[in-house]
């Protein structure tokens, strides 16, 4: 029997007025995939997670967590979900204590051990009104909030944003710990790729509101960037052989991105007025590159 | 002292716009004062001038100062009531006594320079007393009605000595207020907590020099409300209190506050017949009938700001297992919203069945208010239905004024029309029920989105 992926879109559209940020955007993340979801500034992270999670509604397209419609979700399933929203303040009047208590009642599998194991380990304030606590302090206390439910899907939105290096690295591999432990479905939403590739199975691209890029973090470690610069028409040609996989043109000059093996077949086609001004390897260019 | 100038800093950079303005009210009477030096109407001119700033930066400053004196008690921040103290002393040092002084000093008489204390007491109690501010305007109306004008009595040496008086007496009892804080502010606190207050702690915590060492009295009590809160929800209830705990919105029922206004309603009745004789009169019943659609007002407001900045808090809550189904949230506030409105519906009675006893209110006048009140409510069971069903929340504004003009509207055709025997009446009435009724059709079909108008924050 095929397992429902953990979370899918099928053709969702999403517009705030007249602009519009996710445009016919289909995803689906199996059970079981650690997804890390890259984009630039505004290209529509928190909304697709917002709409995958059922919080905000899509205008067209259907949303899905494990099969079930995200805007009307199982308590069953409810229980399954962990969520780390972007903004780290949240119920600013409570301390973190009464914060906890109030949200554990609402989850019957709530883990107070795992909790007190996490705030120790963390160095989480629970005293002090969650208000005044540092923003870093918020964020450790929303993660544990979420992990303590113990969670199978997980939808952490920029969560290392104010973390500083060495909690961030501990909350890596906390997560890292839990997928050892138990099958986990989670989409990770972050800037910091080496975050992202320390712990994801796959990176999803997200660009003018669209999934440009859905692969392996494998896959993505085989990719080349280049610089293609010379005669445009020569250029144009190689694009409709379709044998580019994302292409700008900026100042007159052409950005590829492609797997090295396309890269090298590139090279050897590549018509005499054209050259390869610029090749790159590396992924966090490459990924810069796919989001510019 | 250097802990209470940097919370009057902390005050005065709340609203800068607005101080700024004010201050050059300051400014233009400092200016007057300079280049018209003993005009016959100096004195009487600075006063009426310098009465805006005054009762502004005083409005200004106590609110903020009751904000951060919840938070201080909230956070059980050490120092704060000396700082609050000297902060309000050198308020009424800097915004009273250095203007007295300078209006003295061009010649103006004493009496008439310290009639600016009254302003600054209206200020505070604007803040502190809301209703009561209400009721003095009443009393100012009725003494302009006496036949002498309001400035003749306000610049009389009488009207001075008693205006003087008044603003020493509310102000000794305001420099006095850091003393008492109550048991009550600590615990409602929590529940008015919003983001204006949250940024305020960080930057009241900076001025009286956090960290805290008195929070353990505010967990305490804290944890005891929250403790009956979770015996609800073990006991699988899904109280009113238990919903909206996570949003901090206050659904308490306070009886005494309701209580004082209708006392205070059929006192002011009660006075201003005093005065007119006891023939009906419209004008007082009128004015507490829109004290009452204030009220409502005011209580939409609470509710719809606190539902619309708590959105990440309602995401992590609709999450939950165990929260409650659309329908059943909106049932719990529909629930929240009809007491809101039902009391104020109960005090309008109270007022009007003992003003009807008394024979101060004429019977059609009983109609008259019920069907502006019934306007009212309509609208803003609209606005709520309208503004909670909804994807966006843009524009709400707009459109809740356009709801309001339209019930308000058809209210007064029904009424003239009802009056002149004439068709309006039916045109008023479909003015009056047809937006109540498609919202009430839209709650139906669609119930109230949890969490409310998300896309807010997404602008």
């Amino acid at each position: 029997m095929q397992t429902a992926p953990a979370f899918s879109a099928q053709n969702v559209h999403k517009a705030f007025g007249s602009r519009t940020v996710l445009e016919d955007l289909s995803l689906a993340v199996a059970a079981g995939q650690i997804v890390g979801l890259i984009g630039s500034n505004g290209a529509g992270k928190t909304t697709l997670l917002k709409v995958l999670l059922g919080l905000l509604p899509a205008d067209s397209g259907t949303a899905l967590i494990a099969g079930e419609k995200s805007d009307a979700l199982s308590p069953a399933l409810r229980a399954r979900i962990g969520y780390v929203p972007q903004s780290s303040t949240q119920f600013a009047w409570l301390n973190g204590r009464s914060m906890l208590r109030y949200v554990a009642a609402f989850y019957p599998s709530f883990d107070w051990g795992y909790a007190r194991e996490l705030i120790e380990r963390w160095k989480v304030s629970v005293k002090t009104p969650i208000g005044l606590l540092s923003p870093g302090q918020q964020q450790r206390l929303s993660i544990v909030r979420a992990l303590a439910s113990r969670p199978d899907l997980l939808v952490l939105d920029e969560p290392m944003a104010s973390l500083d290096p060495s909690t961030r690295l501990a909350v890596i591999e906390e997560l890292a710990r839990e997928r050892e432990r138990r099958p986990i479905s989670m989409i990770f939403s972050s800037h910091i790729t080496q975050d992202l590739r320390r712990l994801c199975t796959h990176f999803v691209i997200l660009a003018k509101g669209t999934v440009a890029l859905q692969e392996s973090v494998g896959r993505c470690e085989q990719l080349t960037t280049l610089i293609l610069a010379g005669d445009e028409h020569a250029l144009s040609a190689m694009d409709q052989q379709n044998m580019l996989l994302v292409r700008a043109e900026r100042d007159g000059e052409r950005r590829v991105v492609l797997d090295q093996a396309a890269a090298l077949q590139l090279a050897g086609a590549l018509p005499p007025s054209c050259r390869i001004r610029d090749r790159s390897d590396d992924l966090d260019a490459t990924l810069a590159e796919w989001m510019a | 002292m250097k802990k209470a100038l940097r919370l009057i800093l902390t005050i005065l950079v709340y609203r800068p716009l607005i101080t700024i303005l004010m201050g050059l009210f300051y400014v233009t009477a400092a200016l007057i004062a300079a280049t018209a030096i003993n005009p016959p109407n100096l004195g009487e001119g600075l006063v009426a001038l310098l009465i805006i700033p005054t009762a502004g930066l005083f409005a200004l400053s106590a609110e903020r100062l009751l904000a951060l004196r919840g938070s201080s008690l909230a956070l059980g921040l050490p120092g704060f009531t000396n700082a609050q103290r000297h902060a309000q002393w050198a308020l009424v040092a800097g915004l009273i006594a250095v203007p007295i002084t300078g209006m003295v000093a061009v010649g103006v008489s004493p009496l008439l320079a310290a009639t600016i204390a009254a302003p600054a007491a209206i200020g505070i109690l604007l803040v502190l007393r809301g209703p009561w501010v209400f009721f003095g305007v009443l009393a100012l109306v009725l003494i302009g009605n006496t036949g002498r004008g309001l400035s003749d009595w306000v610049f009389g040496p009488w009207g001075q000595a008693v205006l003087v008086a008044f603003g020493a007496t509310v102000l000794v009892l305001w420099l006095r207020n850091p003393e008492k804080p109550g048991r009550r502010t600590i615990i409602q606190t929590p529940r008015f907590a919003d983001s204006r207050q949250e940024a305020s702690t960080k930057s009241l915590a900076q001025a009286v020099g956090a960290p805290s060492a008195a929070v353990e009295a505010y967990l305490r009590v804290s944890d005891a409300r929250l403790d009956s809160i979770l015996n609800d929800l073990r006991a699988k209830r899904m109280s009113r209190r238990t919903l909206w705990y996570g949003i901090g919105l206050d659904t308490t029922f306070r009886s005494r506050p309701l209580l004082w206004q209708m006392a205070l309603g059929t006192a002011a009745l009660g006075i201003w017949h005093l005065e007119h004789g006891q023939q009906p009169d419209f004008m007082a019943y009128g004015l507490c009938c829109m004290f009452a659609g204030m009220r409502m007002l005011t209580g939409y407001q609470q509710i719809s700001r606190t539902l619309q900045r708590t959105v990440t808090e309602q995401s992590l809550l609709v999450l939950t297992p165990t929260w409650p189904a659309p329908a059943q949230l909106t049932r719990h506030l529909m629930n929240l919203i009809a007491v809101q409105l039902g009391t104020t519906w109960l005090l309008w009675s109270v007022v009007t069945a003992l003003g009807r006893i008394a024979g101060w209110i004429a019977p059609r006048w009983m109609l008259w208010a019920a069907t502006g009140l019934f306007a009212v409510t309509v609208s803003i069971g609209t606005s709520y239905c309208v503004n909670l069903v909804r994807k966006s929340a843009s524009g709400e504004q707009v459109q809740n004024a356009v709801i309001l003009l339209l019930a308000v509207s058809g209210a007064g055709l029904w009424i003239f029309g009802m009056e002149q025997q004439s068709p309006l009446a039916w045109l008023g009435a479909a003015l009056l029920l047809l937006p109540g009724a498609l919202a009430a059709i839209a709650l139906k079909l669609r119930p109230l989105r949890f969490p409310v108008n998300a896309s807010t924050r997404e602008r």
